[in-house]
């Protein structure tokens, strides 16, 4: 739907976008704005119905996601001891295999930890029944706990199409339970547009 | 199918409740089953029926009760080697 306006619409209108800015007020999800735009015989507005605030806009306030796991690192220690081959190489990526072996072999401490942040994502990336890209999410566990996640295939399919930036992760490994946290942020330009 | 599949989830060791009492439409996360449990079981059932999920297959509603994870098990069946 498109509204033709004049230059006296506009200048009605401006006080009103002026006030709204200054106090960033009445503007959310659900909200419906009017974009100006050009098009062949003026400008128009279009209008769109918020869904999230982009970043950068005074009353931006993010839309975050987070998604928590905990895993029993018996639990990980009882499936390498029945199926580890399978396991590993279905589960976890080579670097990830590395990180948690050490001179006495693979640990399940170290591998739940991995787990615990594959899960945690997971429940951003597919909240309902999408396939679980466990594989293709990997955690790089630096030092002081700077840790990272590192999306392919179809795990980073789905973080795009859901609009994610960079996932952020948080890990805790004990000698019963690992656990993590991540959290998103969805980019900015994904408002639906009005039908 | 069935009673193989229950015995291989009470094999796994990883659901609280007793599978061989369990509705084959009982939710088998609601009765305990974690999610690094079902890729416990998911390997198991590799291993008994000489099969492999594709990643397409790896949800939650494929591992969610013992009917769906038969009717999963009939369909890799009958797909062409």
């Amino acid at each position: 739907m498109l509204v033709p306006v004049t230059l006296v619409d506009v200048l009605f209108a401006l006080p009103v976008v002026i006030l709204r800015l200054l106090f960033s007020t009445g503007i959310g999800p659900g909200t419906v704005l009017f974009y100006l735009t050009p098009a062949p015989d003026g400008l128009k507005f279009v209008p769109e119905r918020v869904q999230r605030i982009p970043r950068g806009w005074p009353w931006h306030t993010g839309d975050v996601r987070i998604g928590i796991d905990l895993v029993a690192v018996a639990d990980v220690a009882a499936a390498i001891d029945a199926q580890q081959d399978r396991y590993v190489t279905r589960i976890y990526t080579a670097a990830e295999v590395a990180a948690s072996t050490t001179a006495h072999g693979l640990q399940a401490r170290r591998l739940a930890a991995h787990y615990a942040a594959k899960e945690a994502a997971v429940k951003l990336l597919a909240p309902g029944d999408e396939p679980m890209p466990l594989a293709g999410i990997e955690l790089h566990r630096e030092p002081r706990g700077a840790d990272v996640l590192r999306l392919s295939g179809a795990a980073a399919a789905l973080a795009a199409a859901a609009g994610y930036g960079e996932l952020r992760v948080s890990v805790s490994a004990g000698r019963r339970y690992a656990a993590a946290v991540v959290t998103g942020e969805i980019a900015p330009d994904r408002r639906n547009k009005v039908a | 199918m069935k009673e193989q599949i229950r015995s291989i989830i009470q094999g796994s060791g990883q659901v609280p409740a007793d599978p061989s009492v369990l509705a084959g439409d009982a939710d088998l996360y609601a009765a305990g089953m974690s999610s690094h449990a079902s890729v416990t079981v998911m390997l198991a059932l590799e291993d008994a029926f000489d099969v492999e999920f594709p990643d397409h297959m790896l949800k939650r509603s494929v591992f969610e009760s013992i009917d769906s994870i038969a009717a999963a098990l009939e369909e890799l069946r009958r797909e062409p080697a």
